[in-house]
């Protein structure tokens, strides 16, 4: 592999080997480009996927690990050439392109390439950039990078927990934490942006307050975070001080929102944007897709696009006439959290189907009829909710004598909501030894339930 | 010659801020055994951890005081520092700009103030030649002047690099030892230390927040000492490239002395805030304060963006408060017989530092300090780059040796775990991730850490053989995480 990156041009370097980037690199070899370059900062491919260990990606649900390994599979069956550990630093020349990368195997290089695909992603907004006044203890992280030291390294971020931010990193980190033992003391949202299902799966299942409408007024403690005031915004969004409160907590985690990852390409103007949203005019062949573009909801979409803009970028390097009349695809229709909703979730006979990002709102009739389900699947689930609702346990387990410390599993099958604690207590004391393949029942019936405990990975 | 009785130093320094390195990188030069106590666990704890890393044109203060003279003094000295000690510079001038009739006024007595202190090369601009050389500034600027002597580095850099060189030199530096009182005793000094009683030919009082109640040891203390904060907002990489000046602002309120700059590495800084606070722990932000900047910053650049604001921090000064302000100066002067102090050195006393060094040396030297240069004494700092900004001939030489090398680690600036490696089996090698963070700027990007801690923790617990627990976030707060998810 090494060699083959010598000094011979590449058709096409996809930057970033996460969900979009791997799409994209097996999608741009389908469509007949033959010297086609992934490259991943990460020990391996799946960009944020493998700290993503809860379920729901892809039309299979599957964990975040195992959608990541179906599309790894996808990209060696295509013939990528893959580079780990490698980070792209910067981007010369008109077309042919350098990309200059560095990484433990291929030290300080310049590459060669006809086109190059940024599928860089998102960073996370910080309390730096929402400019939250206050000490500068420890304990202050962003959510994304508590869940993969949570998830991956098996560091712990803290012991009693607020969040802030309604989006979906802040709502599956609540849970998260809450399985694994801590202290969830709250969620701060001045808005929404996450899906429902999330918050019905991971925020109201587990009675973690939410301080809807608020914002963080100033971060308290000397040594590690104290507690945090908050303050309701009014309606010219200006916080009400004369209504703030204090939480106590150790750690905050800022789940504020993803900024589209574009240092690489920022000060470019012939990078073309493959989301649909503009005609694409210019005839270069430098590339940006999936949430380095802009940030999308579910990991089908992004998938969806990478797929789409590895197509592109062969047709455009093949000379087809119609490169950019390929086709993008379609939305993935989500139910965002909204306020009307969670007054609905409080009625009795309204419930939120969790089967789908489509998140359908169902109702019961005074005579038992269900109204609003968008499939069968949907009437088997709101029946099944209203009298033994039940709910998928992922988590992890501690791994001995592999590459990492942690391995991800998960049930075979939901089992009863009550149980679901019980399952992740197991789960904590559980260790397991190096090698073990995806798939492995490593307890069967966990917990007393129906379910068996599986590997969700290699490890 | 360096030894000698092992009890007795030529020299102690009291305070690892930037005055007492730079007099600790000076005697460096000379036959001297000397000692530079620092009472934090780590340098730049201090008033150097929340600097805005300019280089002052010295017409701010009083025409002949202290500070403007030594400001413009100090600041002459820095090119040569900073080469001799590899920290980039970067040369940007200054405008110190008015938005009416009032502040036109201010300009000139700024003009004559320089002058006094030996500023040179100053021009008057109109508001449009103003905005020639600096297109996003106010169309509200009126009059500007400009001053060509005015320069960006970087505080962390410049005191790890002097601290370094120092080292080198064969200076000792004692970190986390605090300097509880000293005491004449006519040819010699006793300095009463957390780490027990050390004896010195003679003693130099840097010590910054401390430096008065220490000075109380050996004469009348006469002067209150009380912090005073500075809060800074900073902006993304490429902000600071979009402006060319550091440009000031003849204040139309209380704005405090607010400045815009581009720093170094092409971030852009806006601040300090002025403010008196309770105590020297006091280092939080506040929404009023950081409101402030954001004011200052628009009124000079109305174009800015907040959205590009990637963090907030304050720092704390000291400021003498029993002079009345025409009397307020640094003050440099014998404190007892072989005890000299700096009192009340905050801005511009990283641009006055060179001078202040020399100086108080001088006043050593007054009262029999022999200087006799050391041969073997190095000018320019041994010292390594990260690996990405190295040469090619270089990087490739770095890979071989450890693929490591060409790890990034830390994407938003650009730095690789060989990088982390380097540092940590370095001088003063740091045991907190922010030790890591002010060497390397590792963590100090876009991101704030987003993506580089738990790597910066994993390395570090492995390379020093601790849990990633017991990680300090800084030697002033706790450790980062709360132990392992799992055993």
């Amino acid at each position: 592999m090494k060699e083959a990156l010598q000094e011979e041009m590449m058709d096409l370097v996809v930057v970033g080997g996460g969900p979009c980037g791997m799409a994209a690199a097996a999608a741009a070899r389908g469509a007949g480009l033959s010297r086609v370059l992934l490259l991943e900062q990460g020990d391996t491919l799946g960009g944020v996927l493998p700290q993503c260990i809860h379920d729901g990606f892809g039309p299979e649900q599957q964990t975040g690990p195992e959608y990541a390994l179906d599309l790894r599979d996808q990209v060696d069956r295509a013939g990528v050439i893959v580079e780990t550990k490698t980070t792209a630093l910067h981007v010369s020349g008109q077309g042919p392109y350098t990309l200059w990368a560095a990484g433990p195997h291929l030290g300080a290089k310049q590459i060669p390439a006809r086109s190059i695909l940024f599928a860089t992603g998102c960073r996370e907004r910080t309390r730096g950039q929402l400019r939250i006044p206050g000490a500068r203890p420890a304990g202050v992280f962003t959510a994304g990078a508590a869940q993969w030291m949570m998830n991956v390294q098996n560091m712990l971020p803290g012991k009693s927990v607020l969040i802030l931010g309604l989006g979906n990193i802040g709502l599956i980190m609540a849970r998260r934490l809450t399985l694994e033992g801590v202290k969830v003391k709250g969620i701060v949202g001045e808005r929404a942006s996450g899906l429902m299902r999330n918050y019905v799966q991971c925020v109201k299942d587990w009675s973690i307050p939410v301080y809807w409408g608020h914002t963080i007024c100033s971060i308290h403690g000397r040594r590690r975070l104290r507690g945090v005031t908050i303050a309701p915004l009014n309606s010219a969004g200006q916080m009400d001080l004369g209504k703030k409160q204090y939480l106590p907590c150790d750690t905050l985690l800022v789940a504020a929102g993803l900024i589209p990852e574009q240092a690489l390409f920022a000060g470019r103007e012939d990078v073309a944007y493959l989301d649909g949203s503009t005609a694409i005019q210019n005839g270069g062949a430098l590339f940006a897709c999936g949430n380095a573009v802009r940030v999308y909801d579910t990991v089908e979409e992004v998938t969806a696009w990478g797929a789409y803009a590895g197509q592109v970028a062969a047709r455009r390097l093949l000379g087809a006439a119609d490169a950019l009349q390929t086709l993008p695809p379609v939305g993935v229709e989500a139910r965002k959290l909204q306020e009307a909703d969670l007054v609905s979730l409080q009625e009795e006979d309204t419930l939120f189907c969790l089967l789908c990002p489509k998140g359908c709102r169902l109702q019961f009739g005074a005579d038992g009829s269900l109204k609003g389900n968008g499939c069968a699947a949907g009437a088997r689930f709101a029946e099944e909710e209203r009298s033994a609702p039940r709910r998928m346990v992922t988590a992890t387990v501690r791994l001995l004598g592999g590459a990492q410390p942690l391995l991800p599993v998960k049930t075979s099958v939901p089992v009863p909501k009550e149980k679901a604690l019980e399952v992740a207590r197991v789960c904590k004391r559980l260790k397991v030894q190096a090698p073990i393949t995806r798939g492995t029942v490593l307890i069967p019936q966990v917990g007393g339930t129906a379910a068996d405990l599986l590997a969700a990975s290699d490890g | 010659m360096k030894e000698g009785n092992a009890l007795l130093y030529d020299v102690i320094i009291v305070g690892g801020g930037i005055v007492g390195m730079m007099t600790a990188r000076i005697l460096g030069r000379y036959q001297l055994r000397v000692l530079l106590l620092e009472q934090a666990e780590d340098l730049a704890e201090g008033a150097a951890k929340a600097n805005s890393g300019v280089l002052y044109p010295g017409f701010h203060h009083r025409g002949g005081s202290l500070k403007g003279v030594a400001c413009v003094r100090g600041n002459a000295q820095y090119e040569r520092i900073c080469s001799e000690l590899h920290v980039p510079l970067k040369r940007t001038g200054a405008l110190y700009t008015a938005f009416h009739p009032e502040g036109e006024a201010m300009l000139l007595e700024k003009y004559h103030r320089g002058l006094e202190n030996g500023v040179q090369g100053m021009k008057f601009l109109s508001g449009e030649e103003a905005r020639r050389r600096e297109p996003l500034l106010s169309p509200r600027v009126t009059k500007a002047i400009f001053a060509p002597n005015v320069s960006v580095v970087s505080p962390f850099a410049l005191l790890f690099a002097l601290a370094e060189h120092a080292l080198q030199n064969g200076v000792e530096i004692w970190l986390g030892t605090a300097a509880q009182s000293i005491a004449s005793q006519g040819e010699t000094v006793l300095v009463e230390t957390s780490r027990g009683t050390l004896e010195s030919r003679y003693v130099i009082n840097a010590a910054g927040e401390n430096a008065a109640v220490l000075e109380g040891g050996v004469r009348e203390e006469d002067l209150e000492i009380r912090p005073r904060r500075g809060q800074f907002l900073l902006f993304d990489k490429g902000v600071g490239d979009q402006i060319h000046h550091v440009l000031y602002q003849a204040q139309e309120q209380d704005e405090g002395g607010a400045l815009v700059a581009p720093t170094v590495e092409g971030n852009l800084i806006a601040g300090p805030t002025s403010e008196d606070v309770p105590s020297y722990r006091h280092t939080e932000t506040t929404a009023k304060g950081l409101s402030r900047v954001e004011q200052v910053a628009k009124k000079l650049l109305p174009s800015l963006s907040m959205d590009e604001v990637i963090t907030q921090f304050a720092g704390i000064r000291t400021n003498i408060v029993n002079l009345s302000k025409e009397q307020k100066d640094f003050i440099l002067r014998e404190s007892a017989p072989h005890v000299v102090s700096a009192l009340g050195i905050k801005n511009p006393g990283m641009t006055a530092a060179p001078d202040l060094a020399d100086r108080l040396i001088h006043l050593l030297e007054r009262q029999g300090l022999l200087l006799l240069s050391d041969p073997e004494y190095q000018s320019e700092r041994m010292g390594s780059r990260p690996f990405l900004q190295e040469t090619a001939e270089r990087q490739a030489a770095l890979f071989a040796e450890d693929p490591r090398n060409a790890r990034v680690i830390c994407r938003c600036e650009g730095i690789t775990e060989g990088d982390v490696l380097r540092v940590l089996r370095g001088p003063l090698a740091p045991r907190t991730l922010s030790g890591l963070k002010k060497r390397l700027r590792l963590g100090m990007g876009r991101c704030q850490g987003g993506f580089c801690t738990g790597r910066a923790l994993a390395l570090m617990s492995e390379y020093l053989g601790v849990p990633p627990g017991a990680i300090l976030q800084s030697p002033g707060t706790g450790p980062v995480l709360k132990g392992k998810v799992k055993g």
